[in-house]
């Protein structure tokens, strides 16, 4: 996970953690920036976010690819997750956000999901 | 005390002449406390009737949750350290899950999933406790039984009213609601009222049951601003635990988290990682202990 500034923020570059701005989630964490996001956050004056991975360099261990179609699956199971919970809220874009990595990092290093669900 | 009217659930259960019974540790150890002039060696004596229980409780005392810098090997000791209190409530804790910790396989109810959530939600609890610190949670360890028991309904519901149960359990599959929304349509209660009602029975301390009677309305508690702190907790850390998929709670749904009780327990959004970060790492240690073997 990086900062970066929104002016270096490029489309496609995962979202870490979510980005409020007075205390509304303008882009929750796991998402792929587009350009309307780019403009959303130009309007709302965000300064700085944080997004998956290290951009300048290579050896960073959160870089790590993952395949498109097992993030796809884990976004999809977290999303369905968090459904029928206030993600407006910040604690829980955020539990959101800290859930989808764990998925990811432990589909990474292949450890047994321990949840029955 | 936000006292209820148990009179519909009692009808309901008025045919069950087995409830569960409270473990007979944890009577014998609340009539002593009573007594001022009891001594940690006679607390100790008490609890070491029960060898398997003794030895699982020591373990407890030794792992993670505590992080103790010395090893600690006697009942007694254990019960200096902890205090007479804490030590009863880990007693309670223990019991209950070598009580009810065997599960039955083979139902529509993930039993086993259903104590991996109930032990998920214990150890998040007193994680968030200790953030929240001593004027908001006195004690650790009441919220660790409080986090077991807050679904303790849903056994009720499980082994009592098990037809219905099990249309309540078809009834979130097939409509894909949240499985209290399930309960309400099918037994017009919840697991939150059964297990208030047991724990009315049992004559647990108020504070538990008005946790287990609320942990899914905590606004509903007003009387007491200590009820309201337990029950913010349990809130909360059932959130957590369903958002780290620790074990199941019937439905794979994430609840919506009053604010006001992360906010009334003075938490920022700072604190939250490191719950996170204690809560999983505790509970693998607590599960290796208290749910294999
Ligand atoms: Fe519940
Ligand atoms: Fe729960």
């Amino acid at each position: 996970m990086v900062r970066i500034k929104t002016s270096e923020l490029k489309e496609n570059m995962v979202v870490a953690r979510p980005v409020v701005a007075h205390g509304r989630v303008l882009l929750a964490a796991g998402v792929a920036v587009t350009g309307s996001h780019l403009r959303i956050l130009a309007t709302w004056g965000v300064q700085e976010i944080m997004v998956e991975g290290d951009p300048h360099s290579d050896c960073s261990h959160a870089s790590q690819p993952i395949d498109t179609q097992a993030r796809k699956t884990i976004e999809h199971a977290i999303e369905k997750r968090f459904s029928k919970s206030n993600t407006d809220n910040e604690i829980i874009a955020l539990l959101k956000n800290g859930a989808l990595r764990m998925e990811i990092e432990q589909s990474i290093q292949g450890t047994p999901d321990s949840s029955g669900e | 005390m936000n006292s209820r009217d148990f009179s519909g659930i009692e009808q309901m259960l008025g045919h069950v002449d087995q409830l569960p019974t409270l473990p007979a540790v944890y009577k014998r150890l609340q009539q002593m406390l009573t007594d001022p002039k009891v001594s940690a060696r006679e607390v100790g004596a008490v609890i070491e009737q029960d060898q398997a229980l003794a030895a699982k409780l020591l373990k407890v005392v030794n792992s993670s949750y505590y992080s103790f810098p010395r090893q600690v090997t006697t009942i007694s000791h254990s019960v200096v350290i902890l205090g007479f209190n804490e030590i009863k409530h880990m007693a309670l804790s223990v019991s209950l899950l070598k009580m009810f910790g065997n599960a039955r396989a083979g139902t529509l109810f993930d039993q086993s999933g259903f104590w991996k959530h109930s032990l998920g939600v214990a150890v998040c609890a007193g994680a968030i406790g200790r953030k929240a610190g001593p004027a908001k949670c006195p004690s650790h360890e009441e919220a660790f039984v409080a986090g077991l028991l807050h679904d303790i309904g849903k056994i009720i519901e499980d082994q009592f009213l098990h037809d219905d149960f099990v249309l309540v359990l078809r009834e979130q599959k097939k409509q894909d609601v949240r499985l209290i929304e399930a309960e309400k349509r099918i037994l017009k209660n919840t697991h939150q009222d059964f297990g208030a009602f047991l724990a009315h029975k049992w004559r647990l301390p108020a504070i538990l049951e008005s946790t287990i009677g609320f942990h899914h309305d905590p606004l509903r508690v007003q009387d007491s601003e200590s009820e309201f702190a337990m029950t913010s907790i349990i809130h909360c850390a059932n959130i957590i635990a369903r958002a780290l998929a620790i074990g199941t709670g019937g439905d794979p749904y994430v609840p919506r988290l009053e604010h006001q009780c992360w906010e009334f327990l003075d938490l920022g959004t700072d604190d939250l990682e490191p719950i996170v970060d204690e809560s999983a790492g505790v509970f693998n240690d607590m599960a290796k202990l208290l749910l294999e073997g």
